[in-house]
Order: structure tokens, then C-alpha cells, then sequence
């Protein structure tokens, strides 16, 4: 055996320019897979950071039917978030860190411009959110994000001020009379602004109404800060009905702008601290979603897995891939393409041995001829052709990972900048291939030299003796 | 002497008149207030008018049916475009009916009426004594300023403060709280006149303090002691 492999390997050499050409058709094959695959594996990586350490978490915990009742009913859909619970999912391995998250619909009332609007409102402990999405601050496009630390509790306001009011039935007051009366311009006032006067003293409270104080932060997208005409510490009303139905406003300043950068993400969000959330609401321990990191290179279905047998069967937990729904069929697809750019490029490698070895064994029909009248058997001449072909392959194969690995390797030290122009946030992707990848596509390599080598090898074998010989 | 002393004592507390001498005076006074606003067995032709900001109105008719406080219906007569929807109470559920499409559709006691400032509570019923606690802030020389803190936690509103004018005990002014205070709605009460065994302001104006929008209610006609069958008050009759 070592016999036939010493002479395929010199046979290789015989015909240098031929053996050549061969040898980069796999070299070429074997860079174009693994160089497509570890650019795929780049943005595939970057897409899930994205999703998983910015915006989603490795899994969340939601109550089952959370997705069809969160804009109808956020109160339907509302989980457990104990110390207790805290702990067991803590305890689960592979989790890293925990972190819970409120989800209400809401009217937001812009009150430099009285424009109000309906948005879903976000609230996260930024605490906690940082240990689950440490890539979250990289979403705000303006300001800062949300710091609970910051967070100053509502002080109740109590209507001091019982004064007699007015009704319908007394003068109503014109507001220009109004600015003209508090100006202190007595000399132009007029009947109606001396009526205003009055009933604006008599009104009680009119003055001004009282609003809760306490400091408290929110966030908007850029749309909504675009269509409300808004900057940066103005003051916004967020009117909500807490958990028994009773209308409760929140007067926050907008601390900052933040986008995602996700294709289906709603314009209409906004954020705020989880803790003045929780308050406003009369939530005490309960949360819309739990949202966890997981160890890195953990496999996050085996810890959905378990931490699923851990907890109600009301609640459901999902993965970073069953959550980016958009992500996941984009990645999907682009498995299926490289699938198909494999196939493609397999089918050349073959063809181009396949028609490298039928070349070779009809030039060495003599030399066959030969080999066997010296005793060769059919196997050996098929071993030794099949030896070519694999020596081929392996030596096309390995010196094009090589090649494509150190590629990869000089493209990963900076990252690839793949931002698409005017985007929020930057893409940079770090291409890379896994060990076992890179071993399964030198076996490939070698198997579709041998696999395209099988049939000249067998031709070769079969030929009879005195008629190779015969021939000139 | 003792005598005396206690005679002094007695007239002042007359003399004062203040509401610590009956503390059940703010309920009283609120009591009258929803029998006025609310009474049975009425059918009343109502007009809302909604401004919003942009000083676009729009302006609906609706005629109410009661039989008590638990059971009215109205129906749009006005603008052409929303004529024949219906809303109906019955007890602590309402359903409006939607003649474009045919079905009927369960609401809620917060929901806006008719897209206006006024929720459905406000004007399908005045039963705040279900809900809220009474209890006299202070008594001027013209007003009663009447605090109706929540009592259920399903109440809409965490506070209301109302004041009532003394000579006629109709509410003046009425203003709506969070529970940290903060005010939400302020309504205006005015054009009080009697009808029939009651006496009730005819116009109501609701201010939205936060999204500084206006809702108006105008009382174009109202008949007491009417006879208004038990069949108009069931689900399965809406749209007939």
C-alpha cells in the first residue's frame, strides 16, 4: 500500500503544469467555501450580537400568548419577577444574567407642541439591562440612556390652593386678556380683561394646574422626536391606565433618542425607568418579559430546555432566533445560498479532476498496459489512480484552507466595515470558521477528488492488458 | 352658669354653621348632585361638541334613554355618518353598535365618548358615591369644595374635587386627579335650569389639562318620568 501511494505521489509530479492546474481548481474551490463561509459567519455573528446584546437577550420569559395580548391587554400577559424567581433562574447553568422588562401601551402628550400620540412604552432597569444587552447604549443615536440611579420618586402634589371656582356661567376668560391682566398692565385693561381678572382669581387651581414632580427620564425614537418637533429635555405627559383601570400620568424630560436599527421596529416607542414604571402602574412584582444573557458558546436550547421544566406551564421561554423572526428566515436564506454556492462549486472541482484523471489514464494507457503484464491486479491500478486523485485533493485542499484561514484571519483583526451608508448604527463583521468546519471541507476536498477520480481509476483498471499494450 | 355655658357653646356651633357639625353633609350634597344629573326614566337629546387643537370641531346628537343609572341607551342622530350607532349600560357593561358593520362591540367605562374629552363614565352615568368616598376640603361662603377620593381600585379617577354652589347645590366645577395628584381633566358646569322635579346644569365643558383639548355638552331637550320599555335595554335589541 505505502508502494502504491510513494508512486501515485510521483506520478503527480510527472505532469507538472497539469497537476498544477488541478491543484488550484480545488485551492480555488476550498478558499471560495471557506472564505463565503466565515464572511457569512461574521454577519451572522454580528446579526445575533446585535439581536442578542442589544435589543433582545440569549432567551426571554413570557407569559404564552404574550405576542397577541401585549397592545390589547399588557395586563393579561403579566409574569412573576421575584427574588425567588430571580434566583431559580440564576441558578438554571449557562445563565448569566437576568433582567425584567415592563411593556404598556400609552399616550404620549408633548407639551411644548400639545401633540399627542399613542406609543408603546419600554421600561428597563438600566442596571441590569447593561449585564443582559451590554451593547444597548450603542442605540442611542442623542442623549444619554436611561440611568435608574438617576431616577427621583414621584412627590405627590396636593391641590392646596381651595380657592371658590367659576363655572361655565361666569365670563370666560380670553386668554390674551389673561397674559394682559398678569402683566400687571392695569392701564389697558378692559371690561372683559377685569372680568377675566376675577374669574381668574376665582378660579381655583386654573393658575396652575398641579402636575407630580420627581425627575424621571424618557426615551423616544427619532421618528416620534421628528413628528412631536421635539428636543432634547423637553417635557413630555405620558397618560397610561394602570393595572385597575385608573387613568395615571407620568411627567418625564426626554434624556435621549434611540434606534435599534431594526427593519420591523415600531417608530412609535418610547422608554422609560422600569422602577417609575412599575410605581405608576401598582405592579409590585410582576413583569411583562424576563430577559437573559447567556454563558458565551453556551447552547441556548439546552438552557431554554431547562429552564422551561423550572417554570409554570403558563410561561413560555424563547430564543434570541424565535424572537428576531426578520433575522431569522434573512439567515435561513443565506444558509440555503451558501448551500447552493457549495453544491456549485463541489460540481466544478469534480468535473475539473474528473477531466483531469480520464486525460491521464488515456495517456498512460501503455504505462497500464505495462503495469499489469508486470503483475499489477485491477485493484492496485485502481488504488494507484484513486491515489493521484486523493493526493490532489488533499494537497489542493489543505494548501487553500490554509490560505483562506490566514485570510480570514487578516480580515477578522480589524473587522470588515459592512454599514449600509446613512444607517444608525455601524456593521462590522469578523469573519471566522470553526475547526470542524475547516477539517469538512479538507475532507470534502479529498472525497471529491476521490469521488471524481473513482470513474477513470475504474476504466483504467479495466482495461485489457494486450490491448493497452497494443496501443502506440 | 352650666346652663349658660352650654347654650353658648351650642349657639356658636349654629353660628358657624361648618361642616364638622355634619360630616355627612358632603355626601348629602353629592348625592342630590347624581340624583339631579342622572334621575330615572328620562329621555334627553344631547349635543357634544369636540375641539381639537387644531380648532376642528365635530359635533355629534345623540339621544339617551335611562331607566336608572344602571340602564341607558343612546343613539347618534347626528352627523349622518355615525347616525344609528347605539351605546347601551347595562349595570358595569357597555357595548356600543356599529350599523356599518353590524355587530356590537364591548367598550369601556374609560374609553372616550364619541372621541371626545368626556369618557363613557362621564356622561352614561353619575354614580360617584359607588366609587368615591365624600368628604368636605372646606366650606366657603358661597361653595362647598367636595373631595370624592376612590374608594374600589376599578374607579377611573384616583381624586375628584368638586365644587358646589351653595344656594342651589349644583356643581360649579369638577376637577379629576391622579393618584399623585396631578390634574388630568377639569370640567365646568354652567346654564343650570330646572326641569320637571329636577334642577341641572344643561352645559358641561371638559378640558383635557394635559393634551389642552375641549369637549362640550349642550342639554338641547330633556323629559322626565318617561315610559321606556325593558326591551330597550337588552344587547340582542341593539340596531332594532
Amino acid at each position: 500500500m505505502f508502494d502504491l501511494l510513494r508512486v501515485s505521489f510521483r506520478n503527480v509530479g510527472r505532469n507538472k503544469r497539469r497537476t498544477v492546474i488541478t491543484i488550484a481548481t480545488v485551492f480555488i474551490g476550498v478558499v471560495v467555501v471557506i472564505g463565503t463561509r466565515g464572511l457569512l459567519n461574521g454577519l451572522q455573528s454580528e446579526i445575533r450580537s446585535g439581536l442578542t446584546r442589544k435589543v433582545h437577550g440569549d432567551l426571554q420569559i413570557h407569559q404564552k400568548g404574550y405576542q397577541d395580548s401585549l397592545e390589547s391587554n399588557p395586563y393579561k400577559i403579566l409574569i412573576p419577577y421575584t427574588p425567588d424567581v430571580v434566583a431559580k433562574i440564576k441558578g438554571t447553568p449557562g445563565v448569566e444574567a437576568v433582567t425584567p422588562r415592563l411593556r404598556v401601551m400609552a399616550l404620549l402628550n408633548h407639551q411644548k407642541s400639545q401633540t399627542s400620540t399613542p406609543v408603546v412604552v419600554s421600561a428597563i432597569d438600566s442596571i441590569s439591562e447593561l449585564d443582559v444587552c451590554p451593547r444597548i447604549n450603542q442605540a442611542v443615536q442623542a442623549g444619554t440612556m436611561i440611568d435608574s440611579s438617576k431616577e427621583q420618586a414621584t412627590t405627590v402634589v396636593l391641590d392646596e390652593n381651595l380657592e371658590e371656582a367659576v363655572g361655565l356661567d361666569a365670563p370666560q376668560p380670553d386668554t390674551t386678556a389673561d397674559v394682559a391682566a398678569s402683566a400687571g398692565q392695569a392701564g389697558q385693561a378692559s371690561q372683559a380683561s377685569q372680568a377675566s381678572q376675577a374669574s381668574q382669581a376665582g378660579r381655583a387651581g386654573a393658575a396652575v394646574a398641579p402636575k407630580a414632580t420627581g425627575y424621571h427620564q424618557i426615551l423616544v425614537t427619532p421618528s416620534l422626536m421628528r413628528g412631536l418637533g421635539a428636543s432634547l429635555g423637553d417635557e413630555i405627559v405620558l397618560l397610561v391606565q394602570d393595572k385597575n383601570n385608573m387613568q395615571q400620568a407620568v411627567v418625564a424630560n426626554i434624556t435621549g433618542v434611540v434606534d435599534y436599527g431594526l427593519p420591523n421596529a415600531s417608530a412609535r416607542m418610547a422608554w422609560l425607568d422600569f422602577t417609575t414604571l412599575q410605581k405608576v402602574l401598582a405592579l409590585e412584582n410582576q413583569v411583562s418579559e424576563i430577559a437573559i444573557r447567556t454563558r458565551e458558546g453556551a447552547d441556548e436550547n439546552v438552557i431554554r430546555k431547562q429552564l422551561a421544566n423550572s417554570l409554570p406551564e403558563s410561561q413560555t421561554v424563547e430564543t434570541w432566533l424565535e424572537l428576531g423572526g426578520f433575522f431569522r428566515d434573512v439567515m435561513a436564506l443565506q444558509n440555503a445560498i451558501f448551500s447552493a454556492v457549495l453544491a456549485v462549486v463541489f460540481v466544478i472541482v469534480i468535473s475539473a479532476i474528473v477531466n483531469t484523471s480520464l486525460m491521464t489514464v488515456m495517456e498512460r494507457t501503455r504505462e497500464i498496459g505495462t503495469l499489469m503484464a508486470l503483475g499489477y491486479r485491477r485493484i492496485h491500478i485502481l488504488l494507484l489512480f484513486l491515489g493521484e486523485s486523493s493526493v490532489i485533493g488533499f494537497g489542493g485542499g489543505l494548501v487553500g484552507l490554509v490560505a483562506a484561514v490566514a485570510m480570514l484571519k487578516v480580515l477578522s483583526i480589524n473587522g470588515i466595515d459592512m454599514t449600509i451608508p446613512g444607517a444608525a448604527i455601524p456593521t462590522v463583521l469578523f469573519p471566522w470558521v470553526s475547526t470542524s468546519f475547516q477539517g469538512l471541507v479538507l475532507i470534502l476536498a479529498t472525497s471529491s477528488a476521490l469521488i471524481a477520480g473513482f470513474i477513470p481509476a475504474y476504466r483504467a483498471s479495466h482495461m485489457k492488458p494486450i490491448e493497452a499494450l497494443a496501443t502506440a | 352658669m352650666f346652663n349658660r355655658t352650654i347654650l353658648a357653646i351650642a349657639l356658636l356651633m349654629a353660628a358657624t354653621g361648618t361642616a364638622a357639625a355634619d360630616p355627612q353633609i358632603a355626601t348629602k350634597v353629592v348625592a342630590v348632585i347624581e340624583k339631579n344629573l342622572s334621575p330615572e326614566n328620562f329621555i334627553g337629546i344631547y349635543e357634544f361638541t369636540n375641539t381639537r387643537l387644531d380648532k376642528t370641531t365635530t359635533q355629534y346628537i345623540i339621544q339617551f334613554e335611562s331607566r336608572d343609572v344602571n340602564h341607558t341607551r343612546g343613539y347618534f342622530q347626528k352627523p349622518e355618518r355615525d347616525k344609528g350607532r347605539e351605546t347601551l349600560r347595562i349595570d358595569e357593561n357597555l357595548w356600543t353598535w356599529m350599523p356599518s358593520v353590524g355587530k356590537i362591540v364591548r367598550i369601556a367605562d374609560r374609553d372616550s365618548f364619541a372621541g371626545g374629552d368626556f369618557s363613557n363614565a362621564d356622561v352614561m352615568r353619575a354614580d360617584w358615591l359607588s366609587k368615591y368616598n365624600a368628604e368636605m376640603a372646606k366650606e366657603t361662603a358661597n361653595q362647598y369644595i367636595i373631595d370624592l377620593k376612590a374608594k374600589t381600585p376599578d374607579a377611573a379617577y384616583a381624586k375628584m374635587r368638586l365644587w358646589v354652589d351653595k344656594k342651589n347645590g349644583q356643581p360649579v366645577q369638577q376637577q379629576y386627579y391622579d393618584s399623585n395628584g396631578t390634574l388630568l381633566k377639569r370640567c365646568l358646569y354652567g346654564s343650570v335650569r330646572k326641569t320637571g322635579s329636577i334642577e341641572r346644569p344643561m352645559h358641561l365643558q371638559m378640558e383635557n389639562v394635559i393634551t389642552k383639548q375641549k369637549s362640550e355638552l349642550k342639554i338641547l331637550d330633556l323629559k322626565l318620568d318617561q315610559k321606556i320599555p325593558e326591551s330597550r335595554f337588552v344587547t340582542d335589541n341593539l340596531g332594532k
